[in-house]
């Protein structure tokens, strides 16, 4: 006798089988039905669905044997399990396989064989579909055909358990996704800022209670449609946005978390600053949507304003009596005194300055103001050794970067303005300093003056790496530096155009850029010509 | 001797400039309020006008505007000396036509000298 081989992949096979659970479960009609109808068919005494596991064969049905299990060593369906499409033994007498099988010697005495493997879902051959007579039998194709039909039959019973277990899965999953889909509405509608989804075409899905009362506008009169024509969105200085440059928009077309302040437009026709920040929604790297927080915060800024308001008026207030204070200590300090007293002097002049320092930090911080010590004094200047100094200062820096620094004027040529000469300089050195900074080396800088009716224009361009659109609003704001800077390793306070432009408008003068990001930026700023007489 | 009319609201900050102004060799006049400046620029004639910007009764905006609107006084160099320090002031004055800005609690005595015999060499 010869014991059926092993399967290569029995492990994998006998985690299959198990994950059936059909083994040591009770007769079920399904299965039994089949079994029946193969003795009918064949007018044979034994049909049997049989599930090998490790150590025996088992028969989730069986017809025409007494015991429901038997040693996988003695198995014929272990043989039949490894044999594809069929295993037919007419005879086990006249085959050394089977020849001295306790099976065929003793009790049932097999005599004739035929066996169809069925497999699980995922492709395993955890079991035999068989007919078995004590008599040798002559089996026709047409009898091999009808066996794998019924073995096939067998199969679709054995994997629909596993369509239930699916089924029950499903079910399972989606009273968790309900679940989940009620706390984040919950959520949602208890959160103080307007929460708004958007579906990819810009549709929107969900408006919490807050976004309906923010806008006016009524859940069922949003949703559905989309979001850009429910509500006008303009800028801060009342420019209506162009709908592909809409956060929502961008978001959808994979822009990173936008944060900013746009004027909204309610159903009333009314307007409000919001402060929105927008995200993308993604399953499976795919966006499929996206998220709209806002908050109205007009409140915020009615109260920033008396803030700047009351710092500003109560600083101009203090610093009145600190100047006399200043002043007249100043001429204490020159009249005789000994010095003792010129010590004591010095402390209430050291101790004031504190104290008109103090002054200048809380109005710097109310953003409105200079800054310390900003003055101007106006002489009419020629403009042109002025830039060309400005120009050879910040030469040894353009030429570690292999950068060139290009200023042409005429020979002889003179503009003469009335300028602050320190200050102007300094205008030119940030202008310079800046394009150096967000250039990459081999390429140049032009510095340039047109000399118009009213005013004379100053440039200066570079091809550098250029300012973001969306941020170019912000780019004279105090303490600001555009994204694209940080990528470039370069330091920088933000603090440069805040005073460059400062300096231009103190002078009377306009200040502007023309930008494309990764092209290059042209700075321009404005003097008028009136002379000092 | 060379005048200057000093515009300021506040008699102690008057005090403490013109004697700076008296001790540098100059002869001075103050004005009080907007209204007074008018007066007195065209009474007094100085050749340099020492200007505050908070002024009861008129402005020192408003002031300078009318100086430098005037062509009795247009050429009479004004120099803002305020406690205001907002851009837009800073830049409004030099558009009607101010020579200079200084915040007053930035500026010592001898300092404010300087930049009156500066503005006034040109």
């Amino acid at each position: 006798m010869k014991s059926a081989p092993i399967p290569e992949n029995e492990k994998e096979r006998l985690v299959s089988l198990h994950n059936l659970g059909l083994l040591d479960t009770k007769p079920e009609e399904r299965f039994d039905r089949i079994t029946r109808i193969a003795t009918k068919i064949f007018n044979i005494p034994i049909s049997t669905l049989t599930l090998i596991d490790a150590k025996r064969e088992w028969y989730k049905s069986c017809q025409g044997l007494v015991n429901h299990h038997a040693d996988r060593a003695i198995s014929f369906c272990g043989h039949a399990l490894l044999s594809k499409p069929i295993l037919v033994v007419p005879d086990a007498r006249n085959d050394d396989r089977f020849r001295d099988n306790p099976m065929v010697v003793n009790e049932p005495y097999i005599r004739f064989y035929a066996g169809v493997p069925v497999t699980s879902a995922d492709g395993q051959r955890v079991g035999v579909f068989c007919v078995k007579d004590t008599k040798p039998r002559n089996f026709s194709k047409n009898d091999e055909e009808i066996l794998k039909g019924l073995a096939a039959w067998a199969e679709v019973e054995i994997n629909s358990g596993n369509l239930i277990l699916a089924i029950n899965e499903g079910e399972k999953l989606r009273t968790e996704i309900e679940k989940s889909k009620a706390t984040n509405e919950a959520m949602f509608t208890s959160i103080a800022d307007g929460i708004v989804c958007v579906d990819r075409n810009l549709k929107t899905t969900f408006i919490n209670k807050a976004a309906e009362i923010a806008i006016g506008w009524d859940n069922k009169e949003v949703i559905g449609k989309k979001w850009p024509e429910v509500i006008m969105l303009a800028t801060e200085d009342g420019k209506s946005v162009p709908p592909k440059e809409r956060p929502l928009y961008l978001a959808i077309h994979g822009e990173k978390i936008i944060r900013n302040v746009y004027l909204y437009t309610r159903k009333d026709k009314s307007k409000f600053p919001a402060a929105i920040t927008v995200s993308a929604v993604r399953v499976d790297d795919k966006i499929i949507g996206g998220i709209l927080a806002f908050r109205d915060i007009t409140k915020e800024r009615d109260i920033d304003k008396m803030k700047t308001e009351f710092v500003s008026v109560a600083s101009h207030q203090l610093r009145t009596p600190l100047t006399g204070i200043k002043w007249f200590s100043e001429l204490l300090m020159k009249s005789r005194l000994n010095v003792k007293n010129k010590d004591y002097v010095k402390q209430i002049a050291v101790s004031n300055e504190r104290m008109v320092r103090l002054v200048d930090d809380l109005l710097n911080v109310s953003h409105i103001e200079t800054g310390r010590k900003f003055s101007v004094a106006l002489k009419n200047i020629d403009v042109i050794p002025l830039i060309k100094e400005a120009v050879k200062e910040q030469a040894q820096i353009a030429s570690a970067k292999h950068i060139t620094l290009d200023f042409s004027a005429k020979a002889r040529q003179k503009i003469i303005l009335p300028m602050d000469e320190l200050k102007m300089k300094q205008v030119f050195q940030n202008l310079i300093n800046n394009s150096i900074k967000y250039s990459e080396a081999n390429t140049r800088v032009e510095i340039g003056c047109d000399r118009k009716t009213a005013e004379t224009v100053f440039y200066v361009k570079d091809s550098g790496i250029g300012i973001p659109k969306r941020q170019q609003k912000q780019i004279f704001s105090k303490f600001f530096r555009a994204e694209n800077v940080f990528t470039m390793h370069t330091d920088g306070t933000g603090l440069g155009l805040f005073i460059v432009k400062a300096i231009v408008e103190a002078h009377g003068g306009r200040i502007w850029f023309e930008s494309v990001e990764n092209k290059g930026t042209t700075f321009f700023f404005s003097l008028p010509i009136k002379l000092i007489k | 001797m060379q005048k200057i009319l000093i515009v300021e609201d506040d008699n102690i900050l008057s005090k403490a400039i013109n004697t700076a102004l008296t001790q540098a060799g100059y002869k001075t006049l103050v004005a009080v309020d907007g209204k007074d400046a008018l007066i007195k620029v065209k009474e007094f004639r100085p050749h340099l006008i020492l200007l505050d910007l908070i002024l009861p009764k008129k402005s020192g905006e408003d002031v300078l505007a009318e100086i430098k609107s005037n062509s009795d006084t247009k050429k009479i160099p004004v120099l803002v000396a305020t406690v205001k320090s907002e851009l837009a002031s800073i830049s409004r004055c030099v558009g009607l036509g101010a020579r200079g800005y200084f915040i007053k609690s930035h500026y010592t005595l001898d300092e404010i000298v300087a930049e009156v015999k500066k503005a006034l060499k040109r």
